[in-house]
């Protein structure tokens, strides 16, 4: 069930009707939520039910053996340990097993040894990552003593398939999530109000921007090969706005959808194209998997403390375990390297932590030169790792980079739909930087009742007349 | 909750509203827009029984290509234009089989070829079917083919524009620029003498020749040669500065030679090197589309060297 489709339309008035009105207890509340969640994500293949269900439970299980052996270290390591390695076990299997695979035979090939190779035709789940690396979160804290295990099995199994970020994100943290469905809910209108021009926004980010660049850019990806220079600068661009509008979209509808349910995921998106160098675009751009990948990853692996070798090391791992954790493609991969390798003259330089507080313009309508010219810089080579990320491989990212850099740059794209595209992208852009002091670009409206009916039939109009093709959201596939 | 609720609702209703007024204004419009040829054609189509001898299937190239005036002044035949505008192959045997439905066989089809009419369906013009979606086999052939994503939300009216937005854009177009010309509009044909929109090159092309658009071509033409219905293929003019489009054309020549072998129908090549006509670009509006001057140039060409062919006898 996808956010922008009919069928979510009519659920999500239908069970927010049911949540508030008829299951009014809480424990009836959290079972009502798990019904939905399990409703919602066995929309796409009930198959998908059972690999969730062995996850929430072998992880709950976990918890309460540690719990149980808190003072016998070993136990606790040994169990949280193996409900880690099962977890990644299961991901690694649906997602990455035919790549293993594939890249063994290869290899063996290069040796002049036949390998007899079978390919299984794995079907990967939706969300699995995402649902996986939120379990991982629960075993790790509650391993560390972050989180106190907990014994409600309806609550458990609600944070782990909470609907309206299973499939894309935000990665929420037990820390956060979990205690809130220990705590009675009740309805906040403005909660309500600000969650619902959250999904407008979402929509509009999905629907009118996402979907329309996306024309632009599957024409420029799809024929790299015969474009122009111009076309495939276009294409890339295009792209670029394409998956911003597209995942940021998500996660507003999922933020929005949350709190008119009681609940408040955290920020996954922080205006991530305003970013003055490479290290604030990470700090603003799927928050919650990089922040994810710092705490698990990054700083027990001694973070920056040490020399600058050794931080770039680190950094190095965590942008290549990002990469992959996109998908089996040594695209993805090479995207990861790529933004490691942007983040080495800052981390050299000590310039890696500039940015850490505020954002650009803070107090002022309009960025300086100065700014502007560390944001375009940026834009450029976030672009730049687009190419690698959306090309179909390694050498198709190349070729399409090459072709960039040719005499054809002057002429005028050829691809359909590219004023309207361009409209939409330049429109994003804009509202973005009015409200980009916010959580998200609406979250301050207007105080005339009639200038934000306006805004909002607005939205809903160009969601419902100038969407582009219905394309699927990019970030389902990880 | 029930101010949030009353404020929701009343949201919804001032939407619904608005989209209901959209709706009945596009509707008024193109309904009384006839020249907008999709849903002019797709009336005839369907709700007429005039029968035709000679029947010209193809795209939105067949539309602005072959004037049946010309075709039956020279041939002595009753001709009739039954493009699809803006469809691939597989859209054009579908409009044919609808067609069929009132009317008896056509003794000849020219049925224009070309190297994208056996690509994928495409989307636009898409709502050219939207009038029509009470008709049992148009609704069947749209939601099988996935033409819209949510085909039974707009059959009702407020939404019925809400995926083509582009019906409305026209709209706007004819409002803006005045009526379409009429001069050419006749028997399914449209010349056109002006064009406001930008040109568009030819793309490079790799032909599949094993597509499911080719294999429906296929069947259609083993159903012509079953009901001894005479086929020619002609594949009209394109603007390529008579370079050669096709990266793989000895691929494209040995599926069209199979296709006259194993069918019996004849194949007309007029794409490039046509002197006075391919090598002019100012015959052409884009690379794919003659305007009206020099389409009726080539239907003498085309009609005359049919007649040539003794295939046709009325």
């Amino acid at each position: 069930m996808l956010f922008n489709s009919i069928e979510f339309a009519l659920f999500l008035p239908l069970v927010f009707l049911l949540y508030w009105f008829v299951f009014r207890n809480l424990k009836l509340q959290n079972l009502f939520v798990v019904l939905i969640s399990y409703i919602f994500y066995g929309w796409w293949d009930w198959r998908f039910l059972l690999l969730i269900a062995f996850t929430s439970a072998t992880t709950y299980t976990s918890g309460l053996l540690i719990k149980r052996y808190r003072a016998r270290k070993r136990a606790i390591y040994w169990c949280s340990a193996t409900n880690i390695i099962l977890n990644l076990v299961i991901l690694c299997t649906f997602k990455y097993f035919n790549f293993f695979g594939d890249n063994l035979y290869k290899l063996f090939e290069i040796f002049g040894l036949g390998l007899d190779w079978v390919t299984v035709d794995i079907l990967l789940p939706v969300g699995i990552s995402f649902y996986t690396f939120q379990a991982l979160s629960y075993t790790i804290d509650v391993y560390k003593n972050k989180i106190e295990p907990t014994r409600n099995i309806i609550s458990f199994f609600a944070y782990v398939s909470f609907f309206p970020q299973i499939i894309a994100g935000p990665i929420e943290r037990a820390t956060n999530l979990l205690p809130q469905f220990y705590k009675t809910r009740k309805f906040d209108y403005a909660q309500a109000v600000d969650g619902t021009r959250q999904i407008l926004w979402g929509l509009f980010k999905k629907v009118v921007v996402a979907d329309n660049c996306a024309m632009v850019a599957n024409q420029a990806f799809e024929n790299y090969t015969d474009a122009s220079s111009s076309t495939l600068i276009l294409g890339a661009i295009m792209f670029t706005f394409q998956i911003y509008g597209d995942f940021s979209g998500y996660s507003d509808i999922a933020i929005g959808t949350s709190r008119l349910f009681g609940f408040n995921l955290m920020q996954n998106f922080n205006y991530p194209y305003f970013a003055r160098d490479i290290a604030e675009f990470w700090r603003r751009w799927h928050i919650s998997l990089t922040t994810w990948f710092r705490d698990y990853v990054y700083i027990p692996l001694g973070g920056s403390r040490g020399n600058k070798w050794q931080a770039f090391r680190n950094t190095m791992i965590i942008f290549l375990l990002s990469g992959f954790w996109h998908g089996a493609n040594w695209t993805f991969i090479v995207w990861g390297a790529f933004h490691a390798i942007l983040f080495l003259p800052l981390i050299l330089t000590g310039h890696n932590r500039r940015y850490t507080k505020g954002i650009v313009a803070n107090n002022s309508k309009l960025p300086s030169i100065k700014e502007l010219t560390q944001m375009l810089i940026t834009f450029g080579l976030v672009v730049m790792g687009w190419i690698i990320f959306r090309a179909e491989s390694i050498d198709a990212a190349f070729q399409y980079i090459g072709g960039i850099f040719d005499s054809s740059i002057l002429s005028m794209p050829m691809v359909n739909n590219k004023a309207k595209s361009v409209i939409f992208a330049i429109f994003l852009l804009l509202i973005e930087w009015i409200g980009r002091r916010n959580k998200f670009a609406l979250e301050i409206m207007p105080k005339s009742f009639a200038l934000r009916l306006f805004i909002y039939w607005c939205l809903v109009i160009s969601i419902i007349y100038l969407g582009g093709n219905q394309e699927t959201f990019i970030y389902f596939q990880f | 909750m029930k101010r949030f609720l009353i404020k929701i609702s009343l949201l919804s209703l001032f939407v619904l509203f608005t989209l209901s007024i959209i709706g009945f204004i596009t509707d008024y419009y193109l309904l009384n827009i006839k020249d907008t040829q999709n849903i002019s054609s797709w009336e005839h189509c369907i709700y007429e029984t005039d029968e035709h001898d000679v029947l010209f299937i193809g795209s939105s190239r067949s539309y602005v290509h072959f004037n049946p005036i010309i075709f039956d002044s020279i041939m002595d035949c009753n001709s009739y234009n039954l493009n699809y505008n803006g469809h691939g192959c597989i859209d054009q045997l579908f409009k044919y089989s609808m067609y069929l439905k009132n009317r008896e066989y056509p003794k000849l089809i020219i049925k224009e070829i070309n190297y994208l009419d056996f690509t994928e369906h495409l989307k636009i013009s898409r709502w050219q079917y939207l009038f029509f979606l009470n008709n049992k086999d148009i609704f069947e052939y749209c939601d099988r083919n996935s033409i819209f994503d949510h085909i039974n939300l707009l059959k009702i009216q407020p939404f019925r524009y809400s995926e083509c937005a582009d019906a409305i854009g026209d709209i706007f177009k004819y409002i803006y620029d005045g009526m379409p010309i009429k001069t050419y509009d006749t028997k399914g044909y449209r010349g056109v003498d002006t064009w406001n929109e930008p040109w568009m090159d030819y793309p490079i092309i790799e032909f599949d020749p094993n597509t499911p658009s080719t294999s429906k071509f296929k069947d259609f033409l083993a159903d012509c040669q079953m009901n001894d219905i005479k086929v020619v293929l002609v594949f009209s003019p394109i603007y390529t500065d008579d370079k050669e489009p096709c990266i793989n054309k000895e691929v494209w020549d040995q599926f069209v030679t199979e296709l006259c072998n194993n069918y019996g129908c004849s194949y007309l090549d007029y794409h490039i090197n046509i002197e006075g006509i391919t090598d002019n670009k100012s015959n052409f509006y884009n690379a794919n589309h003659l305007y009206g001057g020099a389409a009726d140039m080539f239907s003498i060409i085309i009609a005359n060297e049919i007649k040539d062919l003794n295939i046709y006898d009325r």
